[in-house]
């Protein structure tokens, strides 16, 4: 959990320091718009930091599409 | 990344080539063996065809709108809020699959060269160099990915070349035993990756030249053919290779590359592959985060995607490193979920834009 933790200061700090110079001469907007990015960054930080098993990208997938897919699969495959 | 940086007709045909062949060219021989056993190269040729729907679709919309983007067109055409939801939709898409060619990447470096190195710092470092290069702009990804892109292909074909006293064409034989199912089952594999995923370019087709907006369409067409006949061509040799047992064995060009042994002086070549494999998924991850960051800045109407570039990158290693809790759900995510999601994300809009374009009718400019 540690190691993670710093994985991702240092990835963030990494970031926000390459980010730096371009976000202060960018417009207003943009700078909100950067910010609004930080709200999923920091949920998934906080997933991949404690490892909590909050819904993820992949399970809206597998909700919106997964078992529309799978009947399409199955209709085509070989039973096994 | 430069704004407005113009590429050639050339340049775009090769950034295609390195997207269809990517992370493709060495990932799909194996599942698609599975599923479709001997027929799996007609498999990823009818899926070829079957892509050729979006293809259409986005070579159309270019047509009638050369200066414009897939949104910007959009908007033209469905309004702002239909635009609105449909880049929406895009980024979800985009969300899913940039993670996903990085954690193949992962996975092939855990499977087969730094097994006890964590994946997080193998993605990390994918995300960093593709942070970079999509700053750079797409131009010096242009240059860059068609050095990259000529030595992967000269080096798979070295290897399928190499590898030819161990080809038998009998096992290509019979063609399809079990019916057509599982050639369609294979079909949809090859067809969601990475046919179906050829709809994206709609974003970088304005960035060529505007004297050579034609030659574009005509190089991506031609570029997209030759995606699928190299895809083909690859699975076709897998099959003679190595059989039956093609399907089960991951990195099926990899184990090809194995298999080279020249008077033990030329042997044990698999890195050449995993050369490839790498330059390739390195080349579809840019070229992805560069799309992510334009439709980002289409969907707030931002003036420099830039800034955007370095916090979706993040956003996209974290999800690389929490999605998918094991290898078997990605695979199955890839293989069952991603071509119809990617169906929905990136082609439905495709479509409803094309339909749209259809029904409004070109401006007429002025005689004279």
């Amino acid at each position: 959990m540690v190691v993670r933790a710093l994985l991702i200061i240092i990835l963030t700090g990494v970031l926000f320091a390459y980010d730096y110079r371009l976000w202060k001469s960018s417009k207003r907007k943009d700078r909100i718009v950067y910010a609004l990015l930080t709200v999923p960054a920091v949920y998934l930080a906080i997933i991949y930091v404690t490892g909590v098993d909050w819904p993820n990208l992949d399970d809206f997938a597998e909700l919106g599409v997964g078992r529309a897919a799978k009947s399409i699969v199955n209709a085509i495959k070989l039973p096994s | 990344m430069r704004t407005n940086q113009p590429v050639s007709a050339f340049q775009l045909s090769m950034l295609y080539l390195a997207y269809g062949t990517g992370s493709a060219i060495v990932n799909i021989p194996a599942p698609i063996a599975e599923a479709a056993g001997n027929s799996a190269w007609l498999s990823v040729i009818f899926g070829c065809m079957a892509g050729m729907l979006p293809l259409g679709c986005l070579l159309y919309i270019s047509k009638r709108s050369p200066d414009l983007d897939l949104l910007t067109w959009s908007r033209e055409v469905l309004g702002v809020w239909l635009t609105k939801a449909f880049s929406v939709l895009l980024l979800f898409g985009l969300c899913w699959m940039l993670p996903a060619i990085v954690m193949g990447i992962g996975a092939f470096f855990k499977s087969t060269m730094l097994k006890n190195t964590p994946s997080s710092v193998i993605q990390g470092l994918f995300f960093f160099m593709a942070v970079l290069t999509v700053r750079a702009g797409l131009e010096v990804m242009a240059r860059m990915f068609l050095v990259l892109t000529t030595s992967m292909l000269v080096f798979i074909f070295v290897v399928l070349l190499m590898t030819a006293p161990n080809y038998h064409p009998e096992l290509l034989l019979p063609v399809m035993p079990d019916g057509i199912k599982p050639m369609l089952h294979g079909m949809y594999m090859a067809y969601g990756f990475p046919f179906s995923e050829c709809g994206l370019f709609a974003m970088l087709l304005p960035f060529v030249r505007k004297d050579e907006q034609g030659k574009g369409r005509k190089q991506l067409l031609i570029s997209y053919a030759a995606v699928g006949l190299i895809l083909s061509f690859s699975v076709f040799c897998t099959i003679m290779a190595e059989g039956p047992i093609a399907g089960q064995l991951k990195y099926s060009l990899y184990q090809l590359a194995r298999l080279i042994y020249v008077q033990e002086i030329f042997e044990r070549v698999e890195s050449v592959i995993g050369f490839s494999l790498i330059a390739g998924s390195y080349m579809k991850a840019s070229i992805v985060l560069f799309v992510m960051a334009q439709v980002w800045a289409k969907l707030f109407s931002l003036d420099d995607p830039r800034l955007a570039v370095g916090p979706l990158a993040f956003i996209c290693f974290l999800l690389s490193v929490t999605m998918y809790s094991n290898e078997s759900e990605f695979v199955a995510g890839v293989n069952v979920t991603w071509p119809l999601l990617n169906n929905i994300a990136f082609n439905i809009p495709l479509l409803v834009i094309a339909a749209a374009t259809l029904c409004k009718r070109p401006i007429k400019k002025p005689a004279g």
